[in-house]
């Protein structure tokens, strides 16, 4: 905790900040006031909510989430909701000097004044932010501690925590209230409300997350108790008050009525994304066995075209974007997708208005997607393979051939694009050194395709993540290749992949490694993510800040064995530690397509064919346009 | 059609930088529904150009933009002009505030070309305790120097430069308890220029001054064309 936080009301820390601010690094990304950003009557509002992205403003800025729950839930009258991002380490520094703590951006009220602070877990490697936050903030990391004195002095926020990373938040669970495990479009909302009730009717912060946990998806970790057998492993997790034994996620069932930010705020410093996303569908059926968002996402629920096209103009008139991304896990799989993208561009050319697609999948890229696109711009193209061999690839559930790439990719080298982004993961299970050769003849054979289509001087990058595993896929028992092993692959493919032409690029293994540990980690990871914290780790997804030896002596300090959760095989029959939790698909679908997997069997398109995952038509059925 | 426009750069707004303005006024026009023209190419940009940057947390009372914007079919261009200015101005950021337009007669000059005097405002607070007379004297004896070298890093690279050409006139505008008030009237444009912050450092350490530049507030009152009798004319009235 942070004992040097004296000053804290809203004015201060705005007077303070005008003399910080001359001497940081991109000052703008502290001090709000954007187009579009919503300052609500602080002394109005019922509950006061700072939605929290644990990484710079810039990154913050992009998350589709932000956009959705700042509108939404400023839409209510009791409700407040303002943003607050980490501080880059030079305003950090410069913040402590002054004494300031961490504050919301629209007024300026330190993050200790609001009712509920929501992280948003994207990646594992931005926990460590998260408790940063909290210690800039001058509140107590874990939630046993943030008790305030008997009648005396504010009570301390609830701490909350959503997103992809929250089907598993073990490794954050002494540190949170409350976790809710899916979409929060209709149910963050409906918590605020019993929040608000909850505070109007003078109940203690026990009996408020009591009622919290009534709600679909709402998980509060202090309620459960993890028992381990003496190798470390689950015995069995026992809840301690009348609440559910497994929480089931929430979600939205009709996508098309699910709250749409028109009036995004638009950042006047450059974000990552800073484009109009507008959200063609969520979930995706393509059922890729290392893929989380593919698991969690389910079921598929696309929008109508009409409603899209509506949106995009609504969202133009309001932020002023010169682009729009037509974003979800795999875009071109959206029914009417041609249709939309020639309607949306008839309407926004004359604007000056771009539209642009994520990274497209092979099989399903046609080159009449690609010259419509191409008629508004010629960004780079990416594409994702993932594994070099078709048995390799038949592993994991990719359903791409090597035909679809040098076809889709003639396409595009002949359609007037001249680099493409090939996208791989090793390490993945059953990979040998014929799968990494496959990748180096893929490379080559794009650029064949380049020759042939006539386009000199094309470029071929090669990204080679290495294979993470993750809770609720098909492959989240499967042990991540060692380190040693991740980095000869490495070097093997760099080796081999040395052309003027070619451009290779490989993540951290040490991060990978890390990611792994807090992707299948329990709650005895805690310990660990509060040493680092302490000992000075944040911003780990990034590489000049990611300081491993540091890691590792912290290991060496809470004897922590991270080759348990990293390097080891999980048992089919043994309690994960996300077992409690649910996005709906059954773990007899999850074994039975990891027994697939290491056979290499297929399983298709569960728009083709329903492969029983248990999600539908129990949480929600699919919904899907009529092709037209 | 080439309209010019005046504006303020005051509150949040003077954190937004230099580099950030084209994005933050192509989207503002946008959103006002007017159409500008782009340039030709692979990839295509709106014609919207600044004067002379201002560094990132000083406040500018008249900054200058040209905007190329498409006409409009039975409407003058007197009207358009004001249409826009009260368009646009609805959808600009807290503390961009539009002063000043006109429209451009044809071959006008881009304001980079033509802009070469800036004028800054340095308030030195009270609590600086500096006494008038003191500042009056250091700022007559840097004047009186033929050159102050200067060295300034860039990537790397280590530049000597003579900034005493490059000031043109310090003036006392008004002593009191407040603080003192200075104007700088400093070099800009494409010969080169220099940051008043490198001014007053540069005064404080030769004449002896003691002061915490980062109590020191700068703002920039305007940009002139300064022609070789010494006249300044106001970006929005020089020819071409």
């Amino acid at each position: 905790m942070n004992d040097n936080l004296k000053i804290s009301s809203s004015e201060e820390i705005r007077r303070k900040l005008d003399r910080i601010l001359p001497q940081v690094i991109k000052p703008g990304r502290y001090v709000g006031g954007e187009w579009n950003m919503i300052r609500k009557d602080w002394s109005k509002a019922g509950v006061r909510t700072v939605f929290v992205f644990p990484d710079v403003y810039e990154v913050g800025m992009s998350n589709l989430a932000l956009r959705i729950l700042y509108g939404l839930i400023n839409s209510y009258d009791g409700f407040l909701c303002e943003r607050a991002f980490s501080p880059w380490p030079d305003m950090e520094e410069k913040m402590k000097e002054a004494g300031l703590p961490l504050y919301a951006l629209e007024s300026f009220h330190p993050l200790r004044e609001f009712d509920v602070v929501a992280f948003t877990l994207q990646y594992e490697l931005s926990y460590t932010n998260i408790l940063n936050i909290l210690n800039l903030s001058g509140i107590p990391l874990r939630a046993e501690n943030r008790i305030s004195p008997d009648g005396e002095g504010k009570e301390y926020p609830l701490i909350l925590a959503g997103g992809p990373c929250a089907y598993n938040p073990e490794p954050l669970a002494p540190f949170l209230d409350c976790v809710l495990l899916g979409e929060g479009e209709e149910q963050f909302p409906a918590m605020l409300e019993v929040i608000k009730n909850g505070k109007a009717a003078g109940k203690t912060k026990k009996e408020i997350l009591l009622d919290l946990s009534s709600l679909q998806g709402v998980y509060i970790p202090q309620f459960y108790d993890v028992e381990y057998y003496p190798d470390g492993k689950i015995k069995q997790v026992i809840t301690k008050e009348d609440v559910p034994r497994v929480i089931n996620k929430a979600v939205v069932k009709d996508f098309d009525f699910a709250y749409f930010p028109e009036k995004v705020i638009v950042p006047y410093t450059e974000a990552v994304h800073d484009r109009v996303m507008l959200e063609v569908m969520r979930g995706c059926t393509r059922g890729c066995r290392f893929c989380q968002a593919g698991m969690i996402y389910r079921p598929l629920r696309e929008r109508s075209p009409e409603l899209l096209l509506e949106q995009a103009e609504k969202a133009v008139d309001a932020t002023g974007y010169e682009e729009i991304s037509l974003v979800s896990l795999s875009t071109s799989d959206y029914t009417c997708i041609n249709g939309v993208l020639e309607n949306l561009m008839a309407k926004m050319q004359e604007r000056g208005v771009n539209v642009s697609l994520p990274s497209l999948r092979l099989d399903s890229f046609d080159v009449e997607i690609a010259q419509q696109v191409q008629k508004v711009r010629k960004s780079g193209l990416t594409f994702a393979p993932e594994a070099g061999t078709q048995r390799l690839r038949d592993v994991i559930n990719k359903g791409v051939t090597d035909e679809d790439l040098f076809r889709t990719a003639y396409a595009a080298f002949k359609a007037g694009w001249s680099s493409i982004k090939l996208y791989y993961m090793i390490g993945l299970p059953t990979e040998t050194y014929e799968d990494l050769d496959g990748i180096v003849e893929q490379a080559r054979q794009v650029l064949a395709q380049a020759q042939k289509a006539g386009r000199r001087g094309a470029r071929v990058t090669v990204s080679a993540s290495s294979f993470v595993p993750k809770a609720f896929t098909p492959l989240q028992w499967v042990p991540q290749d060692s380190r040693e092993v991740l980095q000869a692959k490495q070097e093997y493919l760099k080796e081999r992949l040395k052309s003027k032409r070619i451009k290779f690029l490989y993540h951290d293994v040490e991060a990978s490694y890390l990611e792994a540990v807090l992707a299948r980690g329990d709650r005895k990871t805690a310990d660990l993510l509060e040493w680092a914290v302490r000992a000075g780790c944040k911003f780990d997804s990034w590489s000049e800040y990611f300081n491993f030896d540091l890691w590792q002596q912290g290991l060496a300090q809470t004897g922590l064995d991270a080759h348990f959760y990293a390097h080891r095989q999980y048992q089919p029959e043994e309690t994960l530690p996300w077992d409690h939790l649910s996005p709906g698909i059954s773990k007899e679908f999850l074994l039975q397509e990891y027994k697939n997997a290491l056979q290499g069997a297929v399983t298709p398109d569960c728009r083709r064919k329903c492969a029983k995952c248990g999600v539908c038509p129990t949480v929600a059925k699919p919904v899907l346009n009529r092709r037209r | 059609m080439k309209i010019r426009l005046a504006y303020t750069k005051k509150k949040e707004a003077r954190y937004v930088a230099h580099l950030d303005l084209t994005r933050v006024f192509d989207r503002a026009l946008r959103r006002a529904q007017i159409n500008v023209h782009y340039s030709q190419g692979f990839n295509p940009h709106p014609k919207i150009s600044f004067g002379p940057p201002l560094a990132v947390g000083v406040e500018g009372e008249r900054e200058y933009v040209d905007i190329d914007v498409q006409e409009l079919e039975g409407l003058s261009r007197k009207d358009l002009l004001a249409k826009i200015v009260e368009k646009l101005q609805g959808q600009l950021p807290e503390g961009i505030c539009i002063t000043d337009s006109a429209i451009r007669p044809k071959g006008s000059k881009a304001l980079m070309a033509v802009i070469n005097l800036a004028r800054y405002k340095l308030i030195l607070p009270g609590t600086l305790k500096l006494k008038a007379d003191e500042v009056i004297k250091a700022c007559e004896r840097w004047l009186a120097r033929n050159e102050v070298k200067v060295v300034r890093r860039h990537k790397g690279k280590e530049s000597e430069r003579n900034i005493r050409s490059l000031v043109n006139s310090i003036q006392i505008l008004s002593a009191d308890r407040q603080g003192i008030v200075l104007r700088l009237d400093i070099v800009t444009g494409n010969k080169g220029s220099v940051r008043p912050t490198e001014v007053l450092a540069s005064i404080a350490s030769l004449e002896g001054l003691n002061i915490d530049q980062d109590e020191v507030q700068i703002i920039r009152e305007g940009l002139y064309v300064a022609n070789p009798n010494g006249e300044l004319i106001d970006p929005l009235k020089v020819n071409p």
